[in-house]
């Protein structure tokens, strides 16, 4: 696995995928299905989420598309925001049982009512967008990346935060991982996130 | 419809999402375009001109812009 390329100021992403075998490709609607209920299943019996409140939705009349958007709570205390779109390539081989690939995703772990933790974004419609000190020629658009903030830091590390990225899509984590190390995070910041968030009533108020 | 409810559904229910889906546009994107009505509203400004603010660099990256973004390649975008 090629490491990910790392721009000025920001810290290098440990490799979160370790398997070789390209989990990211096209996959029936029900191995799809299959491996994320699996994987939330777990992450609930391990007691690291406590609320999988994640939405499907058809778009109609769109080519060929499901939406996953909703929000999981992690170790109590995070919110893990999802939004990703399900493209279907083949719908005419298997009843009800499409050849379907992730085609775009947002994952953002915030600490509610302080700020986000970090987030993983496919390529954006966009190799400029916004200026950022860590990345001034808006390269990472292109590529799948990783924010990373610093919920306690001054304004920029805060709200501007670092992006790493990676033109290697199996370089990219499945949410399951994303959930596994925003628990990580978790443990090694408990203290500072329980005196921010004392107590354990997500709601999901940000949201509509 | 929560994505637990999917393992409730025959391949005759769930083949009705998919023809749906696959179907050309219709203009009725459903709680699709009530995502977008909503992000659209609470900043003023629709969906295209969302897209265009953050391709000329007008517009940062926040975690609801990410979120937008990915709802607008749902549409089509």
């Amino acid at each position: 696995m090629k490491p990910l390329r790392s721009l000025a100021g920001s810290c290098l992403l440990k490799p979160v995928v370790s398997d070789p075998k390209d989990r990211h490709a096209p996959a029936r609607w029900c191995t799809y299905k299959e491996r994320h209920s699996t994987a939330m299943k777990g992450l609930l019996d391990d007691q690291i989420i406590q609320e999988d409140a994640i939405d499907f939705d058809y778009v109609e009349g769109a080519g060929g598309k499901f939406v996953y958007d909703g929000q999981v709570t992690v170790c109590g205390r995070l919110v893990l925001s999802v939004t990703k779109v399900i493209a279907i390539f083949d719908a005419t081989t298997e009843k009800g049982n499409p050849v379907v690939q992730t085609k775009s995703y947002s994952y953002n772990l915030r600490i509610p009512g302080l700020g986000s933790v970090f987030r993983y974004c496919s390529p954006h419609p966009s190799k400029l967008g916004h200026e950022m000190k860590s990345d001034p020629d808006g390269q990472h658009h292109a590529f799948h990346h990783r924010h990373e903030f610093d919920p306690w830091g001054a304004d920029e590390a805060r709200f501007e935060g670092t992006v790493n990225y990676s033109p290697e899509r199996q370089n990219w984590p499945l949410l399951d991982a994303i959930i596994r190390e925003a628990a990580e995070w978790y443990r090694e910041h408990e203290a500072a996130v329980l005196a921010a968030v004392p107590e354990a009533s997500l709601h999901f108020p940000e949201r509509e | 419809m929560r994505i637990q409810e999917f393992d409730a559904l025959t391949a005759d229910e769930m083949q009705i999402f998919v023809d749906r889906s696959m179907g050309k546009p219709n203009g009725q994107l459903g709680s699709l375009q009530a995502k977008l009505g909503v992000l659209e509203s609470r900043y003023e400004m629709s969906t295209d001109t969302m897209l265009s603010r953050f391709r000329s660099g007008q517009l940062r990256e926040t975690a609801e812009i990410a979120r937008w973004l990915v709802l607008a390649q749902a549409r089509g975008e």
